[in-house]
């Protein structure tokens, strides 16, 4: 409400009601003003449809540009207040409403009283002397405005209402109009009774009058102040029908019975679905937890230190028994649900006897976080030698880069490449094997 | 300038085709519905702002004949061209 769309925006709901995109919308919107300035510089008036007409008017020695939104326009913009219509109020009601008001008027304080006459001395010609063939031409405008808070001592039942009075003299050849502006909300202003008008007198008295005069207009005054106060005053009018639409507008929605119901079954519904959510959450949390307990990335890295350090401290690197290395890399859980002890009895015998062993073939996974360099480190104690691991697999995998989650990959024995992590030798052949390799996939 | 015109000087200028660009224009027309019916305004830059401003009902009362009438509320869309238009349309 009340702000302001600047241009991209624009662009952008202009892109989502058609489908273009934005940078479409936005060289289309900036070409339509465009193309639309052209024409009206050019003094051209353009007809849009669906949009409006702009046309350049001359007044005054400037060029003014008159701008009438189309009938759809100006339509969709009032669609709330189709079903109202322009009401004539009646007169006899106005009658009976200035008794209401005059009584009011005793209740009222003296305050509200003298607020009350400093409008009436500034205001134009009442309807009487209108009415009796002295009508003034006055190009004036009057507006008096009482504040809220100065009603309230004789108006219990509107608080929030503030009404503005404001009389605008049109100069027409013998019919000057005055037009009475309620303000506030709508329903209030409708909804509450006259109480209000007292303090609003939109009757004006002639300019010319002097201040003795004042004093005298009671009469006509009190008379004219009617024509506010029967409009807001209930009953009588056929103006109040009308309007009960607005009062009844919030019924609309619902009964209280109904609201009721539907605020419990939004409620059970709501409690469902947070059950639901919290079951999703929990579903996730229990994975992340499987995950983060039995990882194939850092609990094998924590896992393997103990590995690295033995094989470190050793100078032959025990192979495990194929087998075994299987069972372990088929039943993940497993092997991390038992952790280093039983990793570290597998070793130990394996690192007995090494002689016995053949070089054994050693298995391991791509898992997400643990890649082909992280097995080098935990193998051969130095990332760099993952271009060893790479050699053996270079069937399987192509581009190092572009390896999957559940690629098995055979570890080859340090041995075969002559992995030392403790030689800068061994470390630079790698790298330069690792050079040679990424070139080719650049 | 129609609004066959204008639409057809629209595309040439956008080298789209005609019926293309009405499309887009409904669209647009549709966009400032939406924003006037939420009483926002609309700021083109280099062409002006469209406001949307709501009046309130009233009561207009002719004096000559005391006939008074109750209008409801209108919500109506102004345009106010910016300044740079303005010096150019000056010129």
């Amino acid at each position: 409400m009340n702000q302001k769309i600047p241009f991209h925006d624009l662009a952008q709901r202009v892109s989502l009601a058609t489908g273009i995109s934005e940078d479409g919308a936005e060289v289309f919107v900036k070409s339509f003003f465009e193309q639309l300035s052209d024409a009206l510089l050019a003094g051209e008036p353009v007809k849009i449809k669906g949009f409006g007409s702009f046309s350049v008017n001359r007044e005054n020695g400037d060029n003014i540009i008159e701008f009438v939104p189309d009938k759809d326009i100006a339509d969709t913009l009032n669609a709330p207040f189709a079903p109202f219509e322009a009401v004539a109020l009646n007169e006899n009601v106005t009658e009976e409403m200035l008794s209401e008001t005059e009584e009011k008027e005793e209740i009222a304080s003296p305050a509200i009283q003298e607020t009350e006459s400093q409008p009436q001395q500034m205001q134009e010609p009442t309807p009487a002397t209108i009415a009796a063939g002295e009508t003034p031409h006055v190009d004036e405008e009057a507006v008096a405005e009482t504040e809220p808070h100065e009603e309230r001592p004789d108006t219990n039942d509107a608080p929030d209402t503030a009404i503005e009075v404001k009389e605008v003299l049109v100069e027409t050849s013998n019919v000057d109009i005055v037009e009475t502006e309620i303000s506030g909300t709508e329903t209030t202003t409708i909804a509450q009774p006259s109480s209000q008008k007292p303090a609003i007198q939109p009757e004006p008295a002639p300019k010319s009058e002097s201040a003795p005069q004042a004093a005298e207009p009671e009469p006509p005054v009190t008379q004219p102040s009617a024509p506010a106060k029967p409009f807001v005053s209930t009953t009588p009018l056929p103006v109040a029908p009308k309007f009960k639409p607005l009062e009844e507008e919030p019924e609309e929605y619902v009964s209280d019975s109904e609201s009721a119901g539907k605020r419990g079954g939004g409620f059970t519904l709501g409690f469902i679905v947070g059950i639901l959510v919290g079951m999703a959450i929990g579903a996730c949390g229990v994975y992340l937890a499987i995950d983060h307990l039995f990882p194939g990335g850092k609990g094998v890295e924590s896992v393997s230190m103990i590995q690295e350090e033995e094989l470190m401290a050793e100078p032959v690197i025990a192979p495990i028994d194929e087998n075994s290395a299987q069972e372990a890399e088929s039943t993940n859980i497993t092997e991390s649900a038992q952790p280093a002890a039983t990793e570290a009895s597998d070793e130990k015998p394996s690192a007995e006897e090494p002689q016995v062993a053949t070089p054994a073939v050693r298995y391991d996974t791509v898992q997400k976080g643990y890649l082909i360099h992280d097995m080098a480190k935990k193998y051969y104690g130095n990332k760099a030698f993952w271009v060893y691991i790479y050699e053996e697999n270079k069937s399987k995998i192509g581009n190092p880069n572009k390896m999957q989650p559940g690629d098995k990959l055979v570890i080859p024995d340090a041995a075969k490449y002559g992995i030392d992590a403790d030689s800068q030798e061994s470390l630079k052949r790698a790298q330069a094997k690792a050079g040679e390799i990424l070139s080719k996939y650049k | 300038m129609d609004n066959k015109t204008f639409l057809a000087r629209l595309s040439k200028r956008l080298n789209r085709e005609p019926a293309e660009i009405s499309v887009l224009v409904e669209g647009l027309c549709k966009v400032f519905k939406e924003t006037g019916a939420d009483l926002d305004s609309i700021a083109i830059p280099g062409f002006g702002t469209f406001k949307t401003s709501k009046t309130d009902e009233r009561i207009t009362i002719d004096e000559t004949t005391g006939q008074r009438t109750l209008l409801p509320p209108v919500i109506a869309m102004e345009f106010q061209p910016s300044i740079v238009l303005r010096k150019k349309l000056a010129k």
